[in-house]
């Protein structure tokens, strides 16, 4: 049949060695480095005092607050107009790191705020240190509250590295254009970019849910 | 200092502001419409038919699993392909109306899993109308459920209709693009377009902030 022309081996595997790839790339590079900036910031956010609390809010919210598209168009002007040269990839890397960022510092100074104060002072009372009452009495408690909006985060980033593409960056959604520039059939070419963008999140998505029943369990 | 040059950018204030009504629009609509279908697809997942069941939660899988880049591509560009013709602004009207719908559903859902027959019924035993058990005993438990991520999710809306760039819809950010085109000014027109952005998004996520402290005030505990 003519509409499914394009799709032959060499097309599909194209897709899945340089766009899946760098997808995956992206989607790990944004979530381990953005999950460890993000953890710091929320917790520099619950120590910090009120000045200095919203001066990061006022980052925070600029960033989630603004549209993806926006952050990475800005992205891809400023090297040029700063004066150094960095490649699209890295610029679109930074952007995505600092949005999973963002977005994962809410998550985290919202779980660590849900443990009311008692909590802390009882902890304080046993004699723990700083370090053992936040691993051991916060944390724990703090992570019901966290896991599942964490969660929705990681998969919604997942999806959002799509938005790379705009600058120019080969993942999935450009690895498929570039075909259909060639072949000239956009249906079936975005049915297949679909359907490995869910075949990616779908089972992380059943994983999550999972955990989520997981970490209620012992909630009353 | 860097040489920020914004009098341009603001020359063309009438041509952003189009754009933020487009926007408005497209993120208004989609919002509602799509929580209308939302809610079918929330009685749909719970009904006892299997097939409006597996029917909606594969709807609902479908639209949460995959980038809503994709959505735009596929109802602008692939259904093309197949003869329908759609409209850049109605094409991503549409896939708003289907992440819209998506998520709140799920919203929706949650909502719907709050109200409990034992509540209701003994509503019911104490003599309350029927009118007067939705407006007591159902409404404001749902509300306050639903009430706050709705508020998140129409911020979401919003911020997605900025994809129109990428298939030339006149929204904000097409509008920015194109003033950055005309006047290379590139990043003072993106920061005027983030600008409306962050205050269309904080007024409605601070929305959201009042209603769950002043509307809601008073904990619901669970027995």
């Amino acid at each position: 049949m003519e509409l499914f022309s394009g799709i032959n081996l060499k097309n599909l595997v194209f897709m899945l060695k340089t766009g899946l790839i760098t997808t995956i790339y992206l989607s790990i590079i944004a979530i381990t480095i953005g999950t460890l900036v993000g953890f710091i910031i929320g917790w520099l956010r619950t120590i910090a005092n009120e000045f200095f609390d919203s001066i990061i809010l006022i980052f925070v919210d600029i960033i989630i607050s603004t549209p993806l598209i926006i952050q990475l168009l800005i992205a891809y002007h400023l090297p040029g107009f700063l004066g150094i040269n960095i490649t699209t990839i890295l610029a679109g890397s930074i952007v995505i790191v600092l949005y999973f960022a963002a977005n994962c510092s809410q998550v985290v100074k919202a779980g660590i705020d849900s443990v009311t104060f008692n909590q802390w002072r009882a902890a304080k009372s046993l004699g723990f240190s700083y370090l053992q009452q936040m691993r051991y009495i916060i944390l724990p408690q703090a992570w019901r509250v966290m896991i599942p909006s964490y969660t929705g985060f990681a998969l919604g980033i997942i999806k959002d590295t799509s938005l790379i593409s705009i600058i120019g960056v080969v993942e999935l959604v450009r690895s498929g254009q570039i075909i259909i520039s060639r072949t000239l059939n956009p249906l079936p070419i975005w049915f297949i970019i679909g359907l490995i963008y869910f075949i990616v999140c779908w089972p992380l998505s059943k994983i999550s849910r999972h955990l989520e029943k997981k970490v209620q369990i012992g909630k009353e | 200092m860097l040489g920020f040059r914004f009098q341009p950018v603001i020359k063309n204030m009438s041509f952003i502001l189009e754009g933020v009504g487009i926007t408005f629009s497209l993120a208004v609509l989609g919002f509602l419409i799509g929580s209308f279908i939302g809610i079918f697809i929330a009685f749909g997942r719970r009904s006892h038919t299997p097939l409006l069941r597996y029917s909606s939660s594969a709807f609902i899988e479908a639209v949460r699993n995959t980038p809503f880049l994709v959505h735009v591509y596929f109802f602008y560009f692939a259904l093309g392909e197949i003869g329908i013709n759609i409209p850049s602004y109605f094409a991503l009207l549409i896939a708003l109306i289907i992440m819209n719908a998506g998520y709140m559903s799920e919203i929706i859902r949650g909502g719907i899993e709050v109200i409990k027959t034992e509540q209701v019924k003994s509503a019911e035993a104490l003599g309350l109308s029927p009118s007067q058990i939705k407006r007591y005993i159902i409404i404001p438990p749902v509300l306050r459920v639903v009430l706050p991520p709705s508020l998140n999710q129409f911020a979401i809306s919003f911020l997605s209709s900025s994809l129109g760039v990428v298939i030339g819809v006149k929204e904000l950010t097409w509008r920015a693009n194109f003033l950055q085109a005309r006047n290379f000014l590139s990043l003072e027109s993106y920061l005027v377009a983030a600008a409306f952005y962050i205050i269309i998004v904080k007024i409605t996520l601070s929305t959201s902030r009042f209603i769950d402290k002043k509307v809601f005030k008073y904990k619901i505990t669970d027995i």
